[in-house]
This record gives C-alpha cells, sequence and structure tokens, in this order.
C-alpha cells in the first residue's frame, strides 16, 4: 500500500480526539462500549480491506471518473451529491469542535468568530490545493507531528496519574450488550481509506493489500481507540466520565511535566490534535469540493481563462462553517454528531452499492 | 601606411564595416606583402591582441603567399563560415574577427576572455570544501565544471538570450539522469525569455519563473563548484551565464535550500548535527518572534509558571502590547543586517556590535523591550545566518512577519495556522513542473529523479 494511504488512514484515526466520539463512547461506557468498539473495529477494518481491493482495480482514477465512465448520470448526481455532504458534514464536525475545544482550553476570552476564522483562512487555501499537493501537505504534517506524537504517547502511558485500576474497571463492562451509536462511532475512525474516492488518482501503481498493512491499520487504530477510551477513564476515574464535556483534553490535562517548559502537557497534545484536525478539514472538504465541482460549473463565473466556482464553492463552505460554528451549543453539537454517525451504515450501503454499479458497467 | 596605399575592401566587408558603429575600436587591417591581400575586421577591446598577432599576423608574413594563407585559415580550429549579416554582426562585437583572404571569408574566434580568475567562496564558505569559487567567464566556468566532472554524458548546450545583452548560457546535464520533462520546459522558458535586457544569473532565475509574484525562490544560485557536481549528478540542470560568476540549479525543491556542502565532508554523525542545526535554526528563526507574542499576549498559561513569571516580570515597564515590541526590535534588527552587508568589509563588524550591544541595552534601560525579547531577537538574528543558503534566509525573514501577523491577531491558534498556510503555500508550488515541498524518500528509485539531494 502507498505510504500516502496509510496517512491518509491514520489522520482520520487521530482526528478522533477533536470530534465527539471520545465522548459518545465514554458516556455509554458502563453500557457496552467496549464490545462495541471491539465489533465497530471489526466491521471497519473489513470496510477498509474491501475498499482498498476495489479501488486496487482502478488504478490511477477516482470515483468521478469511474461514475462517469460507467454509471449513467441519473445514478451519478445523486451518488455524487450525497457523498459531497457526508464528507462536508464530517469535516465541519472537525471544526466545530476544534473551536469549542480552543475557546474552551487555549483562548477562552477570544471571540468564536475570530477563532473559527482564523482556521478557515488557512483550510481554504488548503481545499482550493491541487489534490496532489494536499497528499504532500498531510505527509509534511504527519511527520512533523511523529516526534510530538511518541512525546504523547510515552507521557500518557508512563504518567502517575493514570489509574490503571479504573481501566480495569472498565473492561469490567465488557459483557454488556454493544450499542448502535458505540458501535458506528468507532465504525467512523476507521473510515479513513474512504477518501480513496479522490485521491485514488494519484495511487497509479496497484495497491496490495497484505496481512500485514492490514494488520498495522488494525493495531493503529485500537491504540488510537485505547488512548482515547482508557486514558480519560485512567485519569478521571470510571464513575463520573460521563459527565465531561470534553472527557479527553479534562482528563489529559491532569498529566504534568514537570521540567519541561511547558508543564501542563495537554497543550502539547492540542498542538497535535489542532493541526491534525486541521488537516482532517482540509482533506475532507477537499473531497467534499472536487465532487459538488464535478457536477456543476457555474458559466457565470467565468472570466477569461479562469473559472471562480471552485472559490465560489470554498466560500459557501467557510460562511456555512463560520454560521453553523457561532449557532449550534456544546449540548447540539453532541447530538447532531450521534444522528450522523447514525447513518454511517446508510453511507456505507450506498458506498458498497455504488462499487458494485460501477463493476457491473466495467464488466459489461 | 597612408591613406590613398590602403587597398580596397572586399564589398561584403565594406557593407558589414558601414553597418558597423565608427567608433574607434572598429579596425579594419588589410595585410599587404608583395601582391597578397588580406584583410581583417574586428573590435579591438574584444579580441585578444596577442592571439591574433601570433595566429594570424605573424603566419602572414612569415608563409609570404595568399593561397598558402588561405589554407592555414581554412585549417584553423576556430574558423567558422560566416553567417547571415545581422549575426555576424552581434558575433563581431562578442570578439570575433572577419578576415578575407584568398577571396573567401573566414570568421574566426579570438576573444578576449573576460575575468577568468577564480575568487574565493563568498556567500556559502566551507571550511573542508574547495575553496575557489566560479569565475566570470563563461569558457572558463563550462571548464572548470568539466574538470570537476569528467564523464562523457555531461552534455553542454549554448543558447544566445535574445534581449540586448545578447549574452551567452551553457545549458548543463548530465544526460543520463536528467529529467527530461523538466528539460523541455527550460528550454521553452528560456526562448520565451521576453525581456529587454539581462544581465546576471540572478536576473535570468528570477526571470524563468512563471509567476510573477513570489517569495521563495524555485532555483538556487551557486557559486561553488562542488554544488554544481553535485546537483548535476541528482540530475538537475545547471545554467551558467556569462559574466556572472553565479550558476543557476534547477528545479530545486525545498530541502535542497537546506545543504550546505560541509555536509558532504564530515562523517555520518557530526553531518546530521549540522543539518539538524539548520533546521533549528530555520525554526528558531521562523517562530521565535511569534511565539514570543503567543506567550506574552495570548496564552501565558501555557508556559510552566516560573517562566512565564519571568517573562511577565521582564515586561515590567514596556509601555506597549508585545507584539509593538517585537516589531520595533525585529526592524532594528533588519537594518542592522542589511548595513553590515551594505557596510565595507574593515568597519562592518565594529559597526553591527556596536550598533547591537548599544541598542539592545538602551533598549532595556528605556524599557522600551524586555530583556527575553532583546534575547529573542539576538538568537533570531544568529538563526538567520545558520540556513545555509542565503537566498532561503531572506525569504524567511519575510515569512516570519507574516507569520508575526497570524499570531498578533489570532494568538497561539494563529501560529499553527500560519505555519500550516506557509506548508499548504509550498506544496503547492513548483519548481519547473516537480513539486516543491515535499519529503523524497532515497530508498525509492521512482522518486530519485529530483530528489537526490
Amino acid at each position: 500500500m502507498s505510504r500516502f494511504l496509510y496517512f491518509l488512514i491514520f489522520t482520520n484515526m487521530m482526528a478522533i480526539i477533536t470530534t465527539p466520539i471520545p465522548r459518545i463512547l465514554l458516556v455509554q461506557s458502563a453500557d457496552g462500549a467496549i464490545g462495541s468498539m471491539i465489533i465497530g473495529t471489526l466491521a471497519g477494518v473489513l470496510f477498509t480491506y474491501i475498499t482498498v481491493k476495489f479501488f486496487a482495480q482502478f488504478p490511477g482514477m477516482d470515483l468521478i471518473d469511474l461514475l462517469q465512465t460507467y454509471t449513467s448520470s441519473w445514478v451519478r448526481i445523486p451518488i455524487t451529491i450525497y457523498f459531497t455532504i457526508f464528507w462536508f458534514i464530517a469535516g465541519l464536525i472537525t471544526l466545530v469542535m476544534t473551536v469549542f475545544l480552543l475557546i474552551t482550553f487555549l483562548t477562552p476570552e477570544m471571540s468564536i468568530y475570530i477563532i473559527t476564522l482564523s482556521i478557515l483562512i488557512t483550510v481554504f487555501f488548503g481545499v482550493l490545493l491541487k489534490s496532489k499537493s494536499v497528499l504532500f501537505t498531510l505527509e509534511i504534517v504527519f511527520i512533523l507531528m511523529i516526534p510530538v506524537g511518541l512525546l504523547m504517547f510515552f507521557k500518557l502511558y508512563s504518567a502517575p496519574e493514570v489509574e490503571w485500576d479504573q481501566a480495569r474497571l472498565a473492561i469490567m463492562h465488557i459483557n454488556q450488550v454493544p450499542k448502535y451509536g458505540s458501535i458506528v462511532a468507532t465504525i467512523f475512525v476507521f473510515l479513513g481509506c474512504s477518501n480513496l474516492i479522490i485521491f485514488n488518482r494519484y495511487f497509479k501503481e496497484k495497491q496490495k493489500v497484505s496481512l500485514l498493512s492490514l494488520g498495522a491499520i488494525t493495531l493503529f487504530g485500537v491504540v488510537m481507540l485505547v488512548t482515547s477510551y482508557f486514558i480519560p477513564i485512567g485519569l478521571s476515574g470510571f464513575d463520573r466520565i460521563g459527565q465531561l464535556i470534553f472527557p479527553w483534553t479534562s482528563s489529559a490535562d491532569a498529566v504534568r511535566m514537570k521540567f519541561g517548559l511547558i508543564e501542563r502537557v495537554v497543550f502539547i497534545f492540542m498542538f497535535i490534535f489542532v493541526t491534525i484536525a486541521f488537516v482532517s478539514i482540509i482533506i475532507h472538504w477537499h473531497i467534499s469540493y472536487k465532487l459538488i465541482l464535478s457536477i456543476f460549473r457555474l458559466k457565470a463565473l467565468q472570466v477569461k481563462q479562469q473559472n471562480f466556482t471552485p472559490f465560489l464553492v470554498v466560500t459557501v463552505f467557510l460562511l456555512i462553517g463560520l454560521w453553523i460554528t457561532a449557532l449550534l451549543t456544546q449540548y447540539e453539537l453532541y447530538q447532531y454528531t450521534r444522528y450522523y454517525y447514525y447513518t454511517i451504515p446508510l453511507f456505507i450501503a450506498v458506498f458498497f452499492l455504488t462499487m458494485m454499479a460501477i463493476k457491473r458497467g466495467a464488466s459489461k | 601606411m597612408t591613406e590613398s596605399k590602403k587597398p580596397e575592401m572586399p564589398p561584403f566587408m565594406k557593407s558589414i564595416s558601414e553597418a558597423l558603429p565608427s567608433s574607434f575600436d572598429v579596425l579594419h587591417v588589410p595585410l599587404t606583402l608583395d601582391d597578397a591581400h588580406v584583410h581583417l575586421l574586428y573590435m579591438k577591446t574584444v579580441v585578444d591582441g596577442l592571439t591574433l598577432q601570433q595566429s594570424i599576423i605573424k603566419p602572414f608574413y612569415e608563409l609570404d603567399d595568399e593561397r598558402k594563407f588561405g589554407a592555414y585559415i581554412q585549417g584553423l580550429p576556430n574558423r567558422l563560415d560566416p553567417p547571415q549579416p545581422d549575426e555576424l554582426l552581434i558575433m563581431l562585437t562578442s570578439g570575433f574577427v572577419l578576415v578575407y583572404a584568398d577571396s573567401t571569408y573566414s570568421i574566426l574566434e579570438i576573444r578576449k576572455l573576460g575575468n577568468t580568475l577564480q575568487g574565493p567562496t563568498i556567500s556559502e564558505t566551507t571550511i573542508h570544501g574547495p575553496q575557489l569559487s566560479l569565475s566570470e567567464d563563461l569558457e572558463t566556468n563550462v571548464s572548470i565544471v568539466r574538470q570537476h566532472y569528467h564523464q562523457p554524458n555531461l552534455y553542454v548546450e549554448t543558447h544566445q538570450l535574445n534581449d540586448k545583452s545578447n549574452m551567452s548560457i551553457a545549458l548543463l546535464y548530465d544526460e543520463k539522469e536528467v529529467n527530461v520533462d523538466v528539460l523541455r520546459r527550460v528550454k521553452e522558458k528560456l526562448d520565451g525569455l521576453d525581456e529587454p535586457l539581462i544581465q546576471s544569473a540572478g536576473e535570468l532565475a528570477v526571470r524563468l519563473t512563471s509567476r510573477r509574484f513570489t517569495l521563495f525562490p524555485t532555483s538556487i544560485l551557486t557559486e561553488r563548484p562542488d554544488r554544481i557536481v553535485y546537483n548535476l549528478t541528482g540530475g538537475k540542470i545547471i545554467l551558467l551565464v556569462d559574466n556572472s560568476p553565479y550558476a543557476i540549479v534547477l528545479p530545486v525543491i525545498f530541502f535542497d535550500f537546506m545543504v550546505s556542502m560541509e555536509e558532504n565532508y564530515h562523517t555520518y554523525v557530526i553531518s546530521l548535527y549540522n543539518t539538524l542545526l539548520g533546521w533549528f535554526g530555520l525554526l528558531n528563526c521562523l517562530l521565535l518572534p511569534s511565539l514570543y507574542v503567543a506567550f506574552t499576549a495570548y496564552s501565558p498559561e501555557v508556559l510552566s509558571s516560573e517562566l512565564t513569571l519571568t517573562m511577565a516580570g521582564s515586561r515590567i515597564g514596556v509601555p506597549y502590547p508585545s507584539f509593538i515590541e517585537v516589531i520595533i526590535m525585529l526592524f532594528f534588527v533588519e537594518l542592522l543586517t542589511e548595513a553590515s552587508v551594505r557596510l565595507p568589509r574593515s568597519i562592518n563588524a565594529a559597526a553591527t556590535t556596536v550598533g547591537g550591544l548599544i541598542l539592545g541595552t538602551a533598549a532595556t534601560e528605556a524599557s522600551l523591550a524586555s530583556n527575553v525579547l532583546i534575547m529573542i531577537i539576538a538568537i533570531v538574528a544568529i538563526s538567520t545566518f545558520v540556513i545555509p543558503m542565503n537566498e532561503l534566509g531572506f525569504a524567511v525573514r519575510i515569512v516570519r512577519l507574516l507569520i508575526i501577523l497570524f499570531t498578533t491577531l489570532f494568538g497561539l491558534i494563529g501560529l499553527i495556522s500560519g505555519l500550516l498556510l506557509l506548508i499548504v503555500h509550498l506544496t503547492n508550488m513548483d519548481s519547473f513542473g516537480e513539486p516543491y515541498l515535499r519529503i523524497g524518500w532515497r530508498g525509492k528509485r521512482s522518486e530519485k529523479m529530483v530528489n537526490s539531494e
């Protein structure tokens, strides 16, 4: 598998800290979260396997090409619109959550519009990049984050503040019946490979899915899930963890680095996760933007050789982002995000049906 | 020889001579011995007089026969058939001699070479590497490269710029390693150049980039022969310009700017350490002023409490917000840096030391800047010079201001945002079709073409 595919998958996994997923899981910690995570992981890895296998059959072609070549337009347009919305909301959730995180922990006195704007300026240029450059940006950011990430894992797993007894207490609840909400939230962690629908254009060599690469993906996903689930429990205790609004960040604030320049390590963690969130928003919205542009391009915005539709689309994205961020409360974000995750099985169904339609078109 | 005795100029030479301006250095020299007549037309100031005397005038009187002399001229290695009159005029101005002998015209290259002296390296000094830079003469430079790189697949193509300077440039590449697409693109760019006057390698490098407003250079200017050869083996294209001691290296990726040639002359660990120092310097230079703004004005709680208190204590009495403080002090340091470049060598050390020391002490004593900031500014000023390539240093100095602006507006998150924006900008750029910022993994053959540096 290409290293960029790993980056896409891993970034999606790391970005869960800046989504409500840890909270969704922790709220149900006494209610089947662990079982749900196991089922979700298995389903997610299976999804990854099938998706990568499917796109490996069409090296160098993205979903837009495939739909245009092998299906009729009454299949193509609804599917493209559905995927556009799906990816847009995925980026939106990360954006809103990141802004809430920042306004709570870093700059409580700043206006929410200014914080959102500071993110959106960079996102604007990031989304408008060539897809190839998005991958390069992703790679650079990912590699820059590795040393900080290693420090983070080292600090978290060696911190004396983490009560592993509490984590063991949580494991005792493995026998509860898994819940739908937690399962789909876990599956979302593994959806990173679906970004191939645009980026497959740059994977010109045939991808081979070996057992080792699937193992690496599973391992990284499990580590991220364990970090986002058991570390807060270990730090804040099992009983009341469901009452925290930002369970992960609030709990990680307990870890100290006594001799470091930055004593509260949570800021280093936030640095990683905010940066990853930036990239995650860029990736999701870039896909959304590419999809929408494949079905609509305004002739009115043609000035000489430059068409300004891309700028219009991204500006609309940003305005919606700004509006929604200012509109939502923490509680609403949590609720709506849950509804969004509830539709993931529908998404997977549509995704697989599209694949089948393309395969049927291709075999003709 | 009086005017009346001067033999009649042959008609073609006459027309050429009339097209030339009547300046003092245009010479028409008729050589006459018995009934042998030979005519020379050249410009004295660009032709090497001694060689002319040795290879044309002396043999004429020794051979004593027009036919034999004609054959001798025909056999000279630097002889060409005369081209079209327009082109011929340009050739005459660049050191060619038009010879009429035995009723044929020949054109001989007897050029007075420019500055063939190799000076010491100035902008990229190393301790262990070669100490001499390129000269200011194109042929000498090509020969320097050839002497460093004994390979039959080193191709040298010469072009002539079609601007007013009509400067010759040489395109050097290793035919086995070069990326053909890039080569084609560079040639297209060279042919499409539409500039009234190009005088140096730096100017040509700027004109070759397609975007008008760029901050980061898309080619390296180097004066080191070893860097040229190093890049040739990496499949890059070298452009040498006549009268310029700098060579242009294309295409480049961002990481090329972070390579100092010194790193090749040390053991692995030492060069790794040097590379890391370079990167650390780059980060310092980019981030330290913005971090100061972010930590004093927006998020003091991020740092450990002792450090925060030290910084706050140092800022007691400073009457304006920290970003004004940073911008004022940075501006002074930029002035100092610029002054030290412009001043003559003999006094610049004194001027900058005195300027820096007095300014720093006085600013803190007048509580116009905090002590911590003076330290940061000093570190930043030094770090700028750790960056191996000068051109990147300039770009970083400007980007730093933009990141300070972002931090001033948005705080710590603005710093992250600005840094990401920089990365996004760099990945979006390309140098002659090659992505500018990307990580080239050395092991992969498919990516080795441009990234072997």
